[in-house]
């Protein structure tokens, strides 16, 4: 399910906005499972979730995942 | 999302009231049923007599089972504290897989059980009991695959609660690793069948309820798994 293609600055722009992956999980209306799995890496998010977090966290989509060449 | 807002605050405060009532309805029926059965039975003998001991049993149960209710959604007790949504979607989903862990052991036990049952089916001797026994864990095979895919009156209910991206790939794997089994139970079921026709109809309650506690199973470990901080 994850890709090493994809690299996530999720995690830091989360702990930077101060928000628990709880918190995060309940902004952008998932689980927080996911909201973990995503920032392990473990879980590649749709392009809808990707902006759903995005906006939770007032950022880009490209802010929070870039292509790891 | 936002949290939950006042109107559904009041829908679920309701919604707890009325089933609080239901259960002291139950109990007072209950009360009634077994109060009337030994008052009528007290005064017959024979059938008669044991037909209202039944009922005076079954009132007591009704009762029992009303009362443990009751206590269960009493005022002040956990569930009529008014949830989050972050709550009660962790709280549902924690249900969701502690069933998808305790369905498929009954499921396997079941199966077990209903080895006697087919034999005697197959023998030609089933009763209807029997035949009951062989179709409990084909039943409860479906209720397991019906909770994975989110078809059970819970999932559909509080879908926006079960139901999110993640819950759609553990879905998928789950799936996918119950249809492994199937085909491969399937395959074998024919080839049985193919050598001896009783064996292969034996063999197809075992490939169901394979099938379906796979899914199960495969889905509550992956949520394990996903849950783990990284």
């Amino acid at each position: 399910m994850g890709d090493a293609r994809l690299g996530s600055r999720l995690k830091a722009v989360r702990t930077a906005a101060g928000l628990t992956q709880a918190e995060l999980a309940e902004r952008a209306g998932v689980s927080r499972k996911t909201v973990n799995t995503v920032e392990n890496g473990v879980f590649i998010p749709s392009t809808l979730l990707a902006l759903e977090l995005a906006r939770a966290l007032d950022t880009t989509v490209e802010g929070l995942f870039f292509l790891a060449d | 999302m936002a949290a939950m807002d006042d109107r559904e605050m009041r829908k679920e405060a309701r919604a707890r009231r009325k089933k609080f009532a239901s259960a002291l309805a139950t109990i007072v029926l209950g009360a009634m049923m077994s109060g009337f059965g030994f008052v009528m039975g007290s005064q017959r003998t024979g059938d008669a007599a044991t037909g209202w001991g039944v009922l005076a049993g079954a009132g007591i149960g009704l009762a029992l089972g009303g009362a443990i209710l009751a206590w269960i959604l009493r005022p002040g007790a956990n569930g009529w504290r008014i949830e989050t949504e972050p709550l009660k979607r962790d709280r549902l989903q924690a249900q969701r897989v502690r069933q998808l862990w305790i369905f498929p052991i009954v499921t396997l036990a079941l199966l077990v059980l209903s080895t006697i049952d087919m034999q005697a089916i197959l023998a030609g001797e089933g009763s209807f009991r029997d035949f009951i026994g062989v179709s409990l864990p084909v039943l409860y095979a479906w209720i397991v695959a019906s909770i994975t895919m989110g078809w059970d009156h819970q999932s559909r209910t509080n879908k926006r609660f079960l139901e999110d991206e993640l819950t759609g790939v553990l879905r998928a794997r789950a799936i996918g690793a119950a249809f492994v089994v199937l085909m491969f139970g399937a395959t074998i079921a024919f080839v049985l069948g193919l050598w001896r026709p009783e064996m292969g109809i034996a063999a197809l309650p075992f490939v169901l309820a394979g099938a379906g506690a796979t899914a199960g199973i495969r889905f509550a470990w992956l949520d394990r798994e996903f849950g783990k901080d990284g």
